[in-house]
């Protein structure tokens, strides 16, 4: 059941009481296992994610930043690995404003040569300056064809 | 429905390629049929056996449980067929594409194939064979992955299959944080349905990637290639090995292949083996020089062959007339006639045919 903890129109002490409820039930969900927390400090050096798609495969993927306590998108990037340098984002500033939001990468992979045994792996690094903070990642068999995976992570502070 | 047709074809076709194999009187022309070819696990090769279940760990965890098994038993398996890339089970998670095309090491590295078979007795105080194989692809640019034109049209195909997949999705779940809050059953039913609409969405893109995929295959079929493997096998009288390994048996082969013109290619292999000899000695020597030359196109081919083989003392001779013809999808034909000369015996007329299933 979705719980309606999601409202934009509340008091600031209401609103950071559900963005509060919001990281606790995403906590939850990280026993599910598909939900990562990713600890940062604050106050300290601004947040990035780098994107990497692995075993030589091709891969596009759009890479959306979710506000805590509402629908909105903070962040909306598209990319592929065409050219690796720039698959790496920076967050956005005050770093405070990250505790809870709700990071969602989706891919779609496909391999140049199926091969039987290929292999797929997408991964996002969280860094917070130079500092790598953890990683999420996902792979598996390609099967011989196009593969989507989904990586999701929480980001809060400790 | 292409599959289908192609298992359909496979079953009927393979049991009619045996018959006709079957009936040769001699086995030269399929043994000899190997020097074009590298083998995939040299290591099975050379003990000379089919395994059943081969382990292909592409995971440092499946890796450690595909070794581990015969260690926790004391004692190496009844018959034990693995083969990886060391390289793809340590770091393959972080090859990107880029990293490959630029870097000549990470694609030989990418391609090594390590090979490890075992096979022992049945009964106590049998002769336990050990083998180890190595299999390396030293230039392929044939490989699709190389070929800049084809790699930036996928990179757009799928580009787009990315934008479908994502509005579909959002569609049916609406904004994320509402959807991960929704129970587990709730998520998947919602993500069952985005994935049957994005595969129906998606399906002319698929299908472009494919197209695209044969077109560069058709444009690169013929461009060089050096294909490189070695195995060694070794025998102990003590199933667990621990008396001591024995050296028994080394091979090698080395496949290169060049362009002529769009047209054509031509195939050099050497093959070469020793054995130990009854006196303990490394002094049997097993080879052969193959050449082949093509013309045609990828899917449509004809092909001359001079082949010279010496095994056991014996020189043997063959010249071949045929042609590999794809039958559909991964169904593959080839047909060859032409003369074979084996040591003081009279010249014979010989021919082959043979289905041969390959990646799409």
């Amino acid at each position: 059941m979705a719980k309606d903890y999601f409202r934009s129109d509340d008091s600031f002490d209401r609103k950071q009481d559900y963005q509060d409820q919001a990281v606790e039930n995403l906590s939850d969900y990280k026993k599910e296992a598909y939900m990562k927390e990713i600890h940062f400090r604050c106050p300290g050096d601004r947040l990035r994610i780098c994107i990497i798609i692995g075993n030589a495969q091709i891969g596009s993927y759009r890479l959306r930043l979710w506000e805590s306590a509402s629908n909105t998108v903070v962040m909306d990037e598209h990319g592929n690995n065409q050219n690796p340098n720039d698959d790496c984002y920076d967050l956005p500033l005050p770093l405070e404003n990250n505790n809870g939001r709700l990071v969602q990468c989706e891919f779609s992979v496909v391999s140049p040569d199926p091969q039987p045994g290929d292999q797929y792996s997408v991964s996002m690094d969280f860094l917070q300056g130079k500092h790598q903070l953890d990683s999420v990642d996902e792979s598996g068999p390609m099967n011989g064809k196009r593969v989507s995976p989904e990586l999701w992570a929480v980001l809060k502070t400790p | 429905m292409k599959f289908i047709i192609s298992l359909a074809a496979y079953f009927i076709l393979v049991p009619l390629a045996q018959n006709v194999l079957l009936a040769q009187p001699d086995s030269t022309i399929q043994s000899v049929r190997m020097q074009f070819a590298v083998p995939d696990a040299p290591a099975f090769k050379i003990l000379g056996t089919q395994a059943d279940n081969i382990l292909r760990p592409s995971t440092t965890q499946e890796l450690a449980v595909a070794l581990s098994d015969p260690l926790i038993n004391s004692s190496l398996p009844s018959a034990l067929a693995l083969e990886f890339s060391p390289y793809l089970v340590i770091g393959g998670s972080s090859l990107t594409l880029r990293s490959y095309q630029e870097s000549a090491l990470q694609r030989i590295l990418y391609h090594t194939r390590l090979s490890i078979a075992s096979q022992r007795g049945k009964t106590t105080g049998d002769t336990t064979l050990l083998a180890l194989g190595l299999r390396f692809t030293l230039l392929d640019e044939s490989d699709l992955r190389l070929d800049e034109s084809y790699i930036a049209k996928i990179f757009s195909f799928n580009d787009s299959v990315l934008a479908l997949q994502t509005r579909i999705k959002d569609h049916f779940r609406g904004p994320a944080p509402s959807f991960i809050v929704k129970s587990k059953a709730e998520r998947d039913s919602i993500d069952a349905k985005a994935k049957d609409s994005t595969d129906i969405a998606t399906r002319a893109l698929d299908s472009s990637i494919t197209l695209e995929r044969e077109v560069a295959k058709k444009r690169n079929w013929n461009k060089p290639i050096i294909e490189f493997g070695i195995a060694l096998a070794g025998a102990s009288a003590e199933s667990t090995g621990t008396q001591g390994i024995i050296g028994t048996r080394a091979a090698m082969w080395l496949v290169g292949a060049a362009n002529l013109g769009s047209w054509g290619q031509l195939v050099l292999g050497l093959n070469s083996r020793l054995r130990r000899s009854s006196s303990g000695s490394f002094s049997t020597i097993d080879g052969a020089l193959s050449s082949r030359l093509y013309v045609g196109e990828n899917a449509y081919k004809g092909f001359v062959q001079v082949e010279s083989q010496i095994q056991d003392g014996t020189l043997r001779d063959l010249f071949q007339l045929g042609g590999e013809i794809r039958l559909y999808g991964v169904v593959w034909l080839d047909y060859s006639a032409g003369t074979q000369k084996v040591g003081s015996d009279p010249l014979k007329f010989t021919s082959s045919f043979n289905i041969r299933m390959g990646t799409p």
